[in-house]
């Protein structure tokens, strides 16, 4: 789909972008009124393939799963800056964008498919952060707002991992978004998780220690097998320009303080974070609520209680197909 | 006189800011919102009572009492109803001083381990168990033991305003006919008002 073809999108850098591709797919069928359609918005390194085979989110989207394509009309639209189909970085020229800018541009698509009102924006990490800012941008373009695993703002700790990420990839290119995704990876997973699957054990079941710099360790070969996988699916660009927009994503600073930030808000929102989600930890996901809250408006927030870490939500879980049931 | 769900309806007003604190599946909640169209929230613990509450389209947010209650400012609601919690809590004077923190009147109810059964259990060498302490000493989710006596001299103590006593029996007759004064002794439970003394 095009977008922005006669006008170009204003972006929050100030600077303009015309003629923005978007790679996206749909599940479903949108019904006479267009009131069922749900945009579920994904994550830093995904791409519009939600659902089906390799779908990232294939076990909660598809006909009588959590979000059922019977009922829904389900769109997920590639981000702007990624690479997976839609317009994104070649190179270093490219402006910086934001997750508002993201946004815009889906935005956009929805009202190019005739869609006033979206049943629900649903989507995790930065996916949640897009799904925060449809609820504050266009308060009224949507009933039902899910935040999973996302925060207002980044941590310090969580910009000093992304200015690492960035840093490797400016030092090394290509070959730095191997030790980016290293990096990243290991964020998005619990440290209990890691020892419970990995612990100290050696490569191969070695009775000792190679006493060289191959990879000893289960967890090194794994995140080795990680990085070096996603070098070849991923643009060092991309990552870039991803890994900026949510370091500037904040809430706070856009508009003050979050409970100015959900002033205008009408959707119903749901936030669900992760137990052992220690990135974007669940006393971010309180603080949101807490404001909603003060409001008076209503919302609702629950712990997905998963040992997985940040990136729990990705993975097949009992508890959040319930909850996302119950939500929708 | 009145049963004691009624009073507590009667107590709160139409449109009131209502935190129900350790709402279960959230069936006193409905009840407000029916009757007096409260914005209601609720908290619990379980995720299955989180669920129920889900499904029935209530505010409910998964928070455990005992890390705190700093997800509110100060004054965020008109009502907090500590129903049956009080006795779970391992910080009870924390707690309520940051219920009455975050609103201005707690309606406030608890097992009264001085009721009647209780004490001759205890006399008879046994840990009491009765229709407000249902569970085995092994099971009880329990760790505060107090009585109606206690809790009154607590408030004393933390300058906490016992508004009124609230009916002590769900059955209308049993509030018609039994004083206030042998309320340590007969009722199972202690129902209060409480306020932070101005």
């Amino acid at each position: 789909m095009q977008c922005f073809e006669s006008e170009p999108l204003r972006l929050a850098s100030g600077e303009s972008l015309g003629n923005i591709t978007v790679a996206y797919e749909t599940w479903g069928t949108l019904n006479a009124e267009k009131s069922n359609a749900i945009l579920l918005c994904h994550t830093l390194t995904a791409d519009s393939h939600a659902a089906g085979p390799d779908g990232w989110w294939d076990d909660y989207v598809g006909p009588h799963k959590a979000i059922d394509t019977t009922r829904y009309y389900v769109l997920c639209t590639n981000v702007l800056g990624s690479c997976k189909g839609s317009t994104g970085p070649t190179s270093d020229a490219f402006p910086v964008i934001t997750i508002e800018d993201m946004v815009a541009v889906q935005h956009a698509c929805i009202q190019q498919l005739g869609i006033e009102q979206l049943a629900a924006v649903i989507g995790g990490s930065m996916g949640g952060m897009q799904a925060l800012t449809w609820s504050l941008c266009y308060p009224d373009a949507l009933r039902l707002c899910i935040p999973i695993a996302c925060t207002s703002r980044l941590s310090t700790q969580a910009l000093a991992f992304n200015a690492i990420g960035r840093q490797a990839i400016l030092n090394h290119q290509r070959d730095g978004l191997v030790l980016a995704r290293m990096l990243g990876h290991t964020t998005y997973l619990s440290g209990d998780l890691l020892a419970d699957r990995f612990g100290r054990d050696l490569q191969d079941a070695k009775p000792d220690y190679s006493y060289n710099f191959i990879n000893d360790f289960q967890i090194e070969s794994y995140l080795h097998y990680q990085g070096t996988k996603f070098k070849d699916q991923f643009d060092p660009y991309s990552y870039q320009y991803l890994s900026k927009a949510i370091s500037y994503f904040d809430l706070d600073r856009r508009y003050g303080d979050l409970k100015t930030a959900f002033a205008n808000t009408t959707a119903q929102h749901f936030f669900i974070a992760i137990s052992s989600d220690w990135l974007y930890p669940v006393s971010e996901s309180k603080r949101m609520v807490q404001a909603l809250v003060e409001l008076g408006k209503p919302v609702r927030y629950a712990t997905l209680h998963s040992p997985y870490g940040h990136d729990g939500f990705l993975l097949a879980n009992e508890q959040l197909s319930q909850l996302l049931r119950s939500a929708l | 006189m009145i049963g004691f769900q009624d009073s507590i309806v009667n107590e709160i007003h139409q449109g009131a800011r209502v935190l129900d604190l350790g709402c279960g599946n959230g069936e006193f909640m409905e009840l407000l919102i029916q009757t007096k169209q409260v914005i209601a929230y609720g908290i619990d613990i379980d995720p299955n009572n989180i669920l129920t509450c889900l499904n029935k389209g209530l505010n409910v947010i998964e928070h455990d009492i005992n890390s705190g209650l700093d997800l509110f400012s100060p004054n965020t609601f008109d009502v907090v109803i500590f129903s049956e919690t009080l006795q779970e809590i391992k910080d009870p004077v924390a707690t309520l001083d940051a219920i009455l923190r975050i609103a201005t009147t707690c309606i406030i109810s608890f097992p009264n381990f001085a009721f009647l059964p209780n004490r001759i259990q205890g006399l008879l060498g046994r840990t009491p168990q009765s229709a407000s302490l249902p569970h085995s000493w092994f099971e009880s989710p329990n760790i505060r033991f107090l009585s109606i006596y206690d809790f009154k001299q607590f408030c004393h103590r933390h300058a906490i305003e016992l508004v009124k006593p609230l009916p002590l029996f769900n059955a209308a007759w049993l509030n018609a006919i039994i004083p206030h004064c042998l309320d340590n002794l007969v009722a199972p439970r202690g129902r209060f008002i409480i306020q932070r003394q101005a």
